[in-house]
């Protein structure tokens, strides 16, 4: 039965809970009541709790993860999760995991999609009336029969959601909803869950994430979670206003229109008024700029270091297809030089992890030559590691020896490096990630965040002269995404090093690189700086479904000017306020 | 290594085993693979050898992708025919050997090696029809095709799940080998592997607990611990084809049966005093 609006369908009294193992509660002292119809952002950094809280909703803990629970959870008024198994819990609550590729079991989209319905026993009729009609309210009617490997991240994501909305509970949890989707995938998951919500008013949404970028626009209610423990509760207005430095501190990561609406706020204190749509903040901006209380200038564009004769990375007409496989690259040429940070973005499946792989020597090309440091990758592959660093997404793949000073000697040894330079090289890579203190520890002891500093300490120790990052936003908060982009940062400036980023962020990339290269079917579409890709060619970023970051939306020919700043940094730092404002700023 | 894409890319082809009601696919198999054992006459098994691999290639299977089932088997024929030739056979059995290879407690017969090759052949044709199946089946309707034909609930949902963690363990171990090969250590060689296995498993097992663990509470959350499996979306329904094959089917149980108990043929005495 529909809940009615106001009533009371999450009740948690005095909850903590501590894994076996921890040495602290991961949450404590939780007092939390949700509605029925609302829609809730619970948020915080890596190991706030935030994860626990939502398990704890859905009775997996303490059903199936051990630990000690005090205090309770009452889910639609009555069930309390000590009481009912997880199974039973099901009708009222689901749960929608961060990884579609984690979660999904059935090969088949109605397979999976009547997964849940047919684990319930319901008759026939009514399985095929609950999976057609969850098909149709994600929109994936027209793929219903297809194989899960044939869609995209974000339509996997959408069956996650139908199989949990054919079980039709009353509140539906969301962990990390797009974390892990490009941002064509993200913008079809939020496009399937505001959809959602005019469709079934009454369902509660709790969507829990360190990144609201995406739901801000979802959101009735954001609760912040630090340490365990709830430490703000309000409406999105209300929190992004009055509590923004809270959240920036705590790495919460927000976008830009929201970053440069609680700057235009401090800058002219008359303004009141706090938008959370990007339209009303480039309304507002436009509103500033053409009375000339505001004006944005384009700050110098990054140099680009000049074409050497000796890059770090010589691509020479390289093509790769695997065999029987269709062609990944073709005829591909490019140079990357000492200090360049290179981004690559385009869609899923156009290659760039096949570019990056190639670049280590991890594969051979099917034609053509790379060269890294001078070395071709298929003559003397052991020298092309020696000069290869490789951040993969997830740190626990490149961890494997007995300690964590081990684990970031192993470079160096490999290296030959004589015994004091690789004591001396794993003291200063454990003090660059803050590790001192765990150097007896065994790796996988160490939380992610730790393991992730880890990782990128062992890559620092063997001092690369080429650094690949993997996807570096996946799993991170702003503070931790901050600290690596530091470290790589110190990498460059230390030891002249090129830096060769995959990702699908594209604020990232307007931050940090200096240069990007555009994949489109097998083949490199644009090549040049952030600047010039985001401010001149973004008809031809739409064509292949790429957005430019925020802010480029935002400042896009703002007053009359034909130009573009691509992130906010950059906007804040060219800014000029007119004398006759009294600004905070 | 195959992804699980790769893995189960044979199930999206369409042939007649690919068609066939999964009950009847069941039983098909049950019989292929149980009717060999009562053979052990190399010709007979030749003839199965040659049945199995016509209907492989009737449902278009490409075996690049499943080739790791047969790893495990083939190290399984390996060990049979290791143990056939180096059983210990009493005195009076060596003197029928032509070959004898002794070396300390060690001894190795033409006799030993011919009942090792029929027990590991048997193994391996055995092994036929059951990756036909797998790679034919989608792993949920081969777990109801069970249920149907009455095999308890837990048991379908055990094999089930055992059909979609395989994969996920090669795909794991493809990262993490990739991973560790870019920091310089190696798994190329047979050598490096042995060397270098011990590297090799720690990040495997954690990363595949990590993530079959997810797995496990997304099913759970969907309600995966209740097993009121009764009804399916997709119906199981015999078509005319399906009544066919299971006649054809059991005449063939029947004539196999009479060719072996009824004329006495298909066995050959492997150990002859």
């Amino acid at each position: 039965m529909p809940e009615s609006k106001n009533q009371v369908v999450v009740d948690i009294r005095d909850l903590s809970f501590q894994y076996p193992r921890g040495s602290v509660p991961a949450i404590r002292n939780i007092n939390l009541q949700i509605k029925a119809g609302e829609y809730v952002v619970i948020t915080g950094p890596t190991g706030s709790g935030k994860t626990t809280l939502a398990i704890c909703l859905n009775g997996i803990i303490p059903n199936l993860v051990e630990g000690e629970l005090i205090g309770e959870v009452i889910i639609a008024v009555d069930m309390n999760t000590k009481e009912h198994p997880v199974h039973e819990l099901t009708s009222s609550i689901g749960m929608v995991f961060q990884n579609p590729e984690d979660q999904l079991f059935s090969l088949n989209v109605t397979d999976e999609v009547a997964f849940g319905v047919e684990n319930m026993g319901y008759e026939r009729q009514d399985i095929i009336q609950r999976v057609d009609a969850a098909i149709e309210k994600v929109g994936l009617v027209s793929r219903r029969d297809y194989s899960i490997f044939h869609l995209s991240g974000g339509q996997k994501q959408k069956v996650a959601i139908a199989s949990n909305l054919a079980i039709a509970p009353q509140i539906l949890i969301l962990d990390a909803p797009t974390a892990d989707l490009d941002p064509i995938s993200s913008r079809e998951v939020v496009g399937t869950l505001l959809d959602l919500r005019t469709k079934e008013p009454s369902k509660t949404f709790i969507v829990v994430d360190s990144d609201i970028s995406d739901v801000i626009s979802l959101a009735d209610r954001i609760i912040v979670m630090n340490k365990g423990e709830i430490v703000l509760d309000g409406t999105p207005v209300d929190l992004l206003k009055n509590h923004f430095h809270e959240l920036d501190d705590l790495g919460i990561r927000m976008p830009d229109h929201i970053r440069m609406m609680h700057w235009l706020n401090t800058a002219f204190p008359g303004q009141k008024e706090f938008f959370l749509e990007e339209k009303d903040v480039r309304h507002l901006m436009e509103k500033y700029t053409s009375s000339g209380k505001l004006i944005f200038t384009l700050p110098p564009e990054a140099v680009i270091p000049k074409p050497k004769e000796d890059p770090v990375v010589r691509f020479m007409n390289v093509s790769f297809k695997y065999k029987n496989g269709p062609t990944i690259l073709e005829d591909v040429s490019f140079d990357i030089q000492h200090g360049e940070f290179l981004a690559i973005v385009g869609e899923n499946g156009t290659g760039k992890s096949t570019l990056m792989k190639l670049m280590s020597g991890l594969l051979q090309p099917s034609k053509g030559i790379i060269e890294t440091s001078g070395v071709d990758t298929s003559c003397a592959l052991e020298e092309v590691l020696n000069n290869v660093g490789y951040l993969f997404q997830n740190p626990d793949n490149q961890l494997f020896m007995g300690t964590v000073a081990e684990e970031i000697a192993f470079g160096p040894r490999r290296q030959n490096c004589s015994e004091e330079e690789v004591n001396k090289r794993v003291d200063e890579a454990l003090e660059m990630v803050g590790l001192q203190d765990a150097c007896e520890q065994h790796p996988f002891t160490l939380s992610r965040g730790q393991r992730q500093r880890l990782a990128a300490a062992t890559v620092l120790a063997a001092q690369p002269s080429l650094l690949l990052l993997d996807e570096p936003t996946t799993g991170q908060d702003q503070v931790a995404l901050d600290n690596l982009m530091e470290l790589t940062q110190g990498l460059i400036k230390n030891y002249a090093a090129s830096v060769i980023m995959v990702t699908h962020d594209m604020d990232l990339v307007s931050r940090y690189a200096t240069r990007m290269i555009v994949l489109d079917k097998s083949r490199i579409l644009l090549d040049g700086s952030p600047l010039e890709i985001f401010g001149k060619k973004q008809d031809i970023l739409a064509r292949v479904c790429l957005a430019p970051p925020s802010m480029v939306s935002l400042t896009n020919n703002l007053g009359g000017k034909n130009e573009c700043i691509p992130n906010f940094e950059w906007a804040i730092s060219g800014a000029k306020i007119h004398n006759d404002v009294k600004t905070a700023v | 290594m195959a992804s699980p894409i790769e893995f189960f890319s044979n199930v999206e082809k369409d042939s007649w085993v690919h068609r066939m009601d999964p009950r009847v696919k069941i039983l098909m198999v049950l019989c292929l693979a149980s009717l060999p054992l009562l053979f052990s006459d190399p010709l007979y098994l030749l003839g199965w050898f040659v049945l199995f691999l016509v209907l492989i290639m009737s449902a278009k299977i490409d075996i690049k992708p499943i080739m790791i089932l047969f790893y495990g088997g083939l190290v399984m024929v390996f060990v049979y025919i290791m143990y056939g030739t180096f059983l210990a056979y009493p005195e009076e059995t060596l003197v029928y050997a032509k070959f004898i290879w002794r070396w300390g407690p060690l001894v190795a017969t033409d006799i030993g090696f011919y009942n090792g090759l029929i027990l590991g052949s048997r193994l391996l044709i055995l092994l036929m029809p059951i990756v036909l199946i797998i790679a034919t089946s989608e792993p949920s309707m081969l777990a109801k095709g069970f249920m149907k034909l009455g095999m308890p609930i837990t048991i379908s949902f055990i094999l089930l799940a055992t059909l979609r963690f395989l994969p996920l363990v090669f795909e794991v171990a493809t990262r993490v080998m990739e991973a560790q090969r870019v920091r310089g250590l190696n798994h190329k060689t047979f050598k490096e592997r042995i060397s270098n296995f011990k590297f090799l498993l720690l990040p495997l097992f954690i990363n595949t607990l990590r993530q079959s663990r997810t797995l496990g509470l997304a099913v759970e959350s969907k309600g995966f611990g209740a097993r009121q499996w009764k009804e399916f979306y997709r119906d199981f329904a015999m078509t005319k084809t399906d009544w066919i094959i299971l006649v054809i089917l059991l005449i063939f149980v029947a004539a196999m049966l009479y060719i072996r108990f009824g004329l006495n043929l298909g066995w050959s005495a492997i150990y002859r005093p």
